[in-house]
C-alpha cells in the first residue's frame, strides 16, 4: 500500500497536476460560498474542461471541486446565514448565531479545522477500505449486481428530501432515458425515431448540463433575490481551549459518521451533516444552547460533511456504483477517458486511484491554507450580482454540451433537458435519481439479461444466491418500510371514518 | 401542487402506458433471454402504476390540500432566455460558435437593465472571443466556426 501511495504522491506532485488540485479546491471553495451553484452543477460545467487531460489529472481535478465546496460553504452559512451547499444548511442554525455573537472567528476555524479532519479521516478510511472491497467484489456476477444496483437506487430514493414516490418516478424516467440508442445484444433501435444522433444514446453531458447548470438557471432567476447582508468583521480564526474542549468529541464523531453515511447509497454530505447535528444535540449535557451558537453544532456537522466525501468515493471506485448525483458525474468523467470504474479499478489503473487518494490529502491541506485567509476575498465574491454569473454559467452549458461529440443536436438536448429540470424542480422532483437511473440503467438492464440469460429465464437466479437475495431482501425491506406511514394513516382514517 | 400533481402524474401515466407498449414491439422475450423490449416495458408499467397511484391520491384522497399549484415566477424572462438559446441552437452551424454566442450574450446581458449598451457590447466580445481562444486554442475543443471561417 504505500509503495502505491507513494506513485500517488510522485504523481501528484507533478506540477500540472499540483496546479490542477489547486484550481478544483478552488473552484469548490468559490462555488461552495456562493449560493445557487452546486458542485454537481460545476463538475458538470467544468466537464469539458477536462476532455483533453490525462484521466488522472481530469479526476484530481474534478474531486476538489466536490470536498472543495463543503469547506466553501460553511463560510456563507455562517457570514451570511445562507447556506452555500445543501450540506451546510445545519451550519446557519449555531454557525451564524456565533457570528452575530462576535464568535465569527471560532465558528469559521473550527469549521476548517473540523473539515480538514474530517476530511483527512475519510481518505484513510478510503486507502484502508478500498482495496479489500475491490478484491471481494471481485466475486460479484451479474446477478449480485442487479441486487446491488436496486438497493443502492431504492435507497437513493428512500432518502429523497422530498416525496419518495416522486423520486422513484424520477429514477424511473432516467432508466429509461438509458435505454433511448441501438440495444448492445440485438441492435434493434430503441426509441430513436430514426434519428442518427440518438442511435448511441443521450449523452451524459447535455442531460446533467441540462438538469443541472440550466435548470438551476431558469429557477434562480425567478427569485428576486434581495440585498445580502454579510458580516465581514472577522477576528481570532482560532479556537480557544474551551471551544477545543467542547469541539474534540463532536469532531470524532463527525468524522466516523459521516465517512460512513457517505459509503451508503442516497447517503452523501448533506445527510451526514443533519445525522451529526442530530446526534450533538442529543447527547449534549446542554441541548437548549443548540440553535444560539453551541459551537459543537458548527464542529459535527462540518467535520462530517467532509469525512462523507471520501466515504462517497468507495461504492464508485470499488464497485462501479455511484452513490451519489456528484460522484455519478465522476462516474462519467471516468467512462469519458475510457476508465471504468469498478473492482479492476486499482489494478487496472492504480495510477487514477492513488492518484486521487494523494490529492485529496494535499488537497485538504490546500484548503485549510485557502479557507481561512482568504475569507475576505471569499466575501467579496458573496457580492458578484447574479445577472452578471448567470450568462456566463449559460456559456459554459452550452460549450460543454457541444463540446463531448460536436453536435447541434446536443445543445438542443442540453436546452430541453433544462427547461425538464425547471419543470421538475418546479412540481417537486428531483433530478437527482433521474441522473442516477440514467447512470446505473444500462448497468442494471445488462445485469438483468446476463443473469436471465445464465439462468435460462428463470428469475429465481437472485434469491439463490446469497449476496444477490440479500441486496434484494433489503430493498423489499425498505419498500415495505416506505409504505407503512401510509398504509396507517390510510387504517387510522377508515377507523375514524367507522366510528362516525 | 395538488393540482400540478394531478396533471403531471396524468402526463407520466401516458408516458408509462406509450412506453410499455412501444418495448411490445420490440419483442420483450426471445431465445437468448429477455429481448430488447424487456426493460423498458417494465420500466414503462413501474412508472405507469407508479403514476396512476400518484393521481388517484391527488385526486381522491388530498381533498385538504390547496388545489392551486405554485405559480410560475419571472416567466417573461425565462422565456427571453430560452428564445435566446433556440436561436443558439438553430444558428450554431451557420454563424459559427463566437458570432451566435455573441448575439446570444447580448440578449442575456440585456436583461440586467442596469448595465450601459457599451459594457454590454464589449463584454459579449470579450466572452465570446475569450471563450473560442481558451476552449477552441488552448484545450482543442473543435467549435464551429461558421461564417467567420475565413479568419481561421
Amino acid at each position: 500500500m504505500w509503495e502505491s501511495l507513494i506513485l500517488g504522491f510522485s504523481l501528484c506532485l507533478q506540477p500540472f497536476n499540483l496546479f490542477l488540485c489547486f484550481v478544483g479546491v478552488f473552484i469548490g471553495t468559490l462555488i461552495g460560498v456562493l449560493p445557487g451553484l452546486g458542485p454537481g452543477a460545476t463538475i458538470a460545467l467544468l466537464f469539458p474542461v477536462t476532455l483533453g487531460m490525462p484521466p488522472a489529472s481530469a479526476i484530481i481535478m474534478l474531486a476538489g471541486i466536490f470536498y472543495g465546496a463543503q469547506y466553501g460553504g460553511s463560510t456563507t452559512s455562517i457570514l451570511v446565514n445562507i447556506p452555500g451547499e445543501a450540506a451546510s444548511v445545519v451550519t446557519c442554525l449555531d454557525g451564524h448565531q456565533m457570528a452575530l455573537q462576535g464568535r465569527a472567528g471560532p465558528a469559521l476555524g473550527i469549521s476548517a479545522l473540523g473539515s480538514f479532519i474530517g476530511g483527512t479521516f475519510s481518505v484513510i478510511g478510503l486507502m484502508i477500505l478500498a482495496v479489500p472491497l475491490s478484491t471481494f467484489a471481485l466475486r460479484f456476477g451479474p446477478p449480485e449486481y442487479f441486487g446491488l444496483i436496486c438497493l443502492g437506487m431504492i435507497l437513493v430514493v428512500y432518502l429523497a428530501q422530498k416525496s419518495v414516490q416522486k423520486a422513484l418516478i424520477s429514477a424511473l424516467l432516467g432508466i429509461f432515458l438509458s435505454q433511448i440508442g441501438i440495444d448492445q445484444v440485438s441492435s434493434a433501435q430503441r426509441f430513436t425515431f430514426g434519428m442518427g444522433e440518438l442511435f448511441d444514446g443521450i449523452s451524459m453531458v447535455p442531460l446533467v448540463m441540462g438538469l443541472f447548470g440550466l435548470g438551476e438557471v431558469f429557477l434562480s432567476l425567478e427569485e428576486k433575490i434581495s440585498k445580502i447582508s454579510v458580516i465581514t468583521h472577522v477576528k481570532n480564526l482560532l479556537p480557544n481551549l474551551r471551544d477545543w474542549k467542547d469541539s474534540t468529541w463532536p469532531v470524532v464523531r463527525g468524522s466516523i459518521l459521516g465517512f460512513f453515511l457517505g459509503v451508503l447509497p442516497g447517503g452523501g454530505p448533506t445527510i451526514s451533516s443533519f445525522a451529526s447535528y442530530g446526534i450533538e444535540k442529543r447527547l449534549s449535557k446542554r441541548p437548549e444552547r443548540f440553535g444560539h451558537g453551541a459551537i459543537e453544532g458548527v464542529a459535527g456537522p462540518e467535520t462530517a460533511n467532509n469525512s462523507a466525501t471520501g466515504g462517497s468515493f468507495i461504492p464508485l471506485l470499488t464497485l462501479g456504483i455511484p452513490t451519489n448525483v456528484v460522484m455519478a458525474l465522476l462516474f462519467a468523467a471516468l467512462m469519458v477517458h475510457g476508465i471504468q470504474p469498478g473492482p479492476l479499478l486499482i489494478k487496472q489503473y492504480p495510477d487514477v486511484f492513488w492518484g486521487l487518494i494523494a490529492s485529496m490529502y494535499i488537497g485538504n491541506i490546500l484548503l485549510v491554507l485557502l479557507n481561512l485567509p482568504l475569507i475576505p476575498i471569499w466575501v467579496r465574491f458573496l457580492k458578484i450580482p447574479y445577472r452578471i454569473l448567470f450568462p456566463l454559467i449559460i456559456m459554459f452549458c452550452l460549450i460543454g454540451a457541444y463540446s463531448e461529440r460536436g453536435l447541434a443536436f446536443d445543445v438542443s438536448l442540453m436546452v430541453v433537458f433544462g427547461v425538464v429540470g425547471y419543470l421538475m424542480r418546479k412540481f417537486e422532483y428531483e433530478p437527482a435519481p433521474l441522473v442516477l437511473g440514467f447512470i446505473l440503467g444500462d448497468l442494471l438492464e445488462e445485469s438483468l439479461r446476463r443473469s436471465l440469460i445464465m439462468a435460462d429465464g428463470n428469475f429465481l437466479i437472485f434469491f439463490k444466491r446469497p449476496i444477490s437475495a440479500t441486496f434484494l431482501g433489503l430493498t423489499v425491506l425498505l419498500l415495505i418500510s416506505n409504505s407503512i406511514p401510509f398504509l396507517k394513516k390510510r387504517l387510522e382514517k377508515l377507523e375514524k371514518l367507522e366510528i362516525t | 401542487m395538488r393540482k400540478i400533481n394531478i396533471y403531471t402524474s396524468l402526463f407520466l401515466m401516458l408516458l408509462g402506458l406509450a412506453i410499455s407498449l412501444s418495448s411490445i414491439k420490440l419483442s420483450l422475450y426471445g431465445r437468448r433471454g429477455p429481448g430488447p423490449g424487456f426493460m423498458c416495458f417494465g420500466t414503462g408499467g413501474i412508472l405507469f402504476l407508479l403514476s396512476l397511484h400518484l393521481f388517484l391520491k391527488n385526486l381522491f384522497f388530498s381533498k385538504g390540500e390547496a388545489i392551486e399549484g405554485e405559480a410560475f415566477k419571472n416567466k417573461k424572462v425565462n422565456l427571453w432566455i430560452l428564445g435566446s438559446l433556440i436561436f443558439y441552437t438553430l444558428f450554431l452551424e451557420r454563424l459559427g460558435y463566437v458570432l451566435d454566442l455573441f448575439i446570444v450574450l447580448l440578449l442575456l446581458f440585456a436583461i440586467s437593465k442596469t448595465m450601459k449598451w457599451y459594457v454590454i457590447v464589449g463584454s459579449s466580445i470579450l466572452i465570446a472571443v475569450g471563450s473560442y481562444v481558451l476552449f477552441s486554442t488552448f484545450l482543442g475543443i473543435g467549435l464551429p466556426t461558421g461564417v467567420l471561417n475565413f479568419l481561421k
